[in-house]
């Protein structure tokens, strides 16, 4: 199968480290990969890179077999999308417009808005359960709600790999889950794929096909999410003893 | 507030504050007049005061109230700071400093405009070289630096005032506090702010993007630095060319988008026309006063427009910082 999204060497350094070293990766269509890693890791970087909006140090990115370099930022925009760690908005822009902005880079630049477009922001709006929010201010939105509207709009701009860059972001539990699994099972469909910075590795384990643990020294460990986690991976991972349960049939992970 | 409406209002308060300002003034003109003389000119001392001095005047405070709350729009969405603003920041002082150069070393009118951007221009330069367009920018610190920029340029400019010959000190000084009384031609002023509202429609979708950051921006497909330099480029000129035939007239670029913004929202296909429209009304009433609260004598219209300007300015930063 032919790669959607690859790593050549890639090497990122910051503060005069080397975080990630001649990284090899692969992502191929519906593989879902969860990023691992202590703080200062590199993984932000690493998803800034492949989102286009950060050089590497050294190695290449192929996006669809073309070099990251090689495509503009509208054409990056069809291909790659990034939900970033926070977002806030301090002015009074309408939820619905701002759930807009992700047809960007469909939209021709002095068109009006189609019907499609509507469509999509519609659908975005109800998966996120943000309809009742169409009309307020979006400086006035709580964390959560601001969380579930940069969702709506990664959704809205649709794009075939999906980076979620601490997803988990100012959401309780319950609802994390479930908004987390309607982006998932989204960018799980054909031709479409999903790379996520998570805190906790037993989300990872639940939510992911793939791991990729990043050590903040220049070294990765990365493949099918069952022969990574294991508390021994992880021990290492954090610099900190970490146990494994296994429930029902979930894996659970906590610290010692 | 419904979309229509709001620009019906915006739109019949324009030409109500037209109305009132060609109609106030030594002499009061009768509305019924007004509408008769403007139909049907003629040769009386009204028909001559409406079409050769009043309708003029208002036009150009209009203007000139337009093109500073284009900048002000333009360099909120750009600095991604709803207290950005080309007084505060040092545009105005940096095009005011330069157009005194220019009066004293007898630089001909023609080349004004172009030693007024070349004030603003530089002026912008400096702010950006210590504050830098990046994203994540402090409020607080792209304030402060942009509030001492403007007192470097002040001090430049009593330093000006200082070494000018004494005949001159007064024209000067009128001209800085902002003053629309000696209204040159309008067609300079009023093609930039064609030229610049059109340019600032076009990029409209963008610059609602750049609301989101400039990294969420780009991700979304966004160009950010080429957009920032035309945005840029459009709020520098549009602020000189204001500056270079008013002088530095402030708090118009910066309370104008905020008040507008409570009625179309931050979306910049609505916000950029109202906020010009009511950036025009705006300096049409704050000329009115300007030229009759103390007639005969007339008062610079910028202290009318620091008096408005800064109670709100203190009120929106207080209620930034909540």
């Amino acid at each position: 199968m032919k790669a959607l999204l690859q790593c050549q060497d890639i090497t990122i350094n910051a503060g005069g480290r080397e975080l990630i070293h001649q990284l090899q990766w692969r992502i191929e269509p519906q593989q879902c990969w969860g990023i691992l890693g202590p703080n200062g890791c590199g993984k932000t970087s690493l998803l800034h890179s492949l989102a286009g909006l950060r050089e590497v140090d050294e190695g290449e990115i192929h996006i669809q077999q073309r070099s990251i370099n090689s495509y503009s930022q509208r054409q990056l925009a069809q291909l790659i999308g990034l939900l970033f760690q926070h977002s806030s908005y301090d002015f009074p822009t309408r939820v619905e417009e701002l759930v807009m902005s992700g047809r960007f880079a469909q939209q021709k630049l002095l068109a009006g808005i189609t019907a499609e477009d509507r469509q999509q922001v519609h659908s975005a709006m109800q998966k996120f359960k943000i309809t009742q929010l169409a009309g307020r201010a979006a400086n006035t939105l709580s964390g959560g709600e601001m969380q579930r509207v940069a969702m709506a709009i990664l959704h809205t701009q649709s794009p075939r790999i999906a980076l979620l860059d601490e997803p988990e972001n100012h959401l309780d539990p319950g609802v994390m889950f479930k908004l987390l699994q309607v982006l998932i099972e989204y960018f799980s469909t054909e031709n479409r794929s999903c790379i996520m910075v998570l805190h906790d590795p037993s989300v990872a384990v639940r939510l992911c096909s793939h791991l990729l643990l990043l050590f903040g020294d220049g070294r990765y460990l990365k493949g099918a999410t069952l022969d990574i986690a294991t508390a021994d991976n992880l021990s290492e991972l954090y610099a900190h003893p970490m146990h494994a349960v296994s429930i029902d049939d979930g894996l659970l992970f906590y610290p010692g | 507030m419904k979309q229509p409406l709001a620009i019906l209002l915006i739109t019949l308060g324009v030409a109500l504050m037209l109305l009132l300002s060609v109609s106030y003034g030594s002499i009061s003109i009768p509305f019924a007049a007004i509408i008769e003389l403007l139909l049907n000119p003629d040769e009386t001392t009204w028909s001559r005061i409406l079409w050769e001095l009043r309708l003029p005047r208002a036009v150009f405070a209009f203007i000139i109230g337009g093109l500073l709350a284009l900048a002000g729009v333009l360099m909120q969405a750009l600095l991604r700071n709803p207290l950005a603003d080309p007084y505060i920041l040092g545009t105005s002082g940096g095009a005011a400093a330069a157009m005194l150069i220019a009066f004293l070393l007898a630089i001909p009118a023609q080349l004004h405009a172009f030693m007024a951007l070349a004030g603003a221009a530089f002026s912008t330069l400096i702010l950006l070289s210590f504050t830098g367009l990046r994203q994540g920018l402090q409020q607080q610190q792209l304030l402060l630096s942009g509030i001492i920029l403007t007192t470097g340029w002040g001090a430049l400019i009593t330093f000006l005032l200082t070494a000018a010959p004494t005949a001159q000190i007064p024209g000067m000084l009128f001209w800085l506090i902002g003053d629309l009384g000696e209204s040159s031609s309008l067609l300079l002023p009023a093609a930039t702010l064609a030229v610049g509202l059109l340019a600032a429609l076009l990029l409209a979708k963008p610059l609602d993007m750049l609301l989101l950051g400039d990294l969420q921006a780009a991700s979304l497909g966004v160009s950010v630095r080429s957009l920032r330099f035309a945005m840029l480029s459009v709020a520098v000129t549009v602020t000189a060319i204001a500056v270079s035939v008013a002088g530095p007239i402030g708090f118009v670029g910066l309370v104008t988008p905020h008040l507008v913004r409570f009625v179309t929202g931050a979306s910049h296909r609505r916000l950029i026309p109202a906020s010009v429209m009511t950036g025009g009304m705006l300096m049409m009433a704050a000329d009115l006063m300007s030229r009759t609260i103390i007639a005969p004598r007339q008062m610079p219209v910028g202290v009318f427009t620091a008096m408005i300007g800064v109670p709100i300015f203190l009120f929106l930063m207080k209620r930034a910082q909540r």
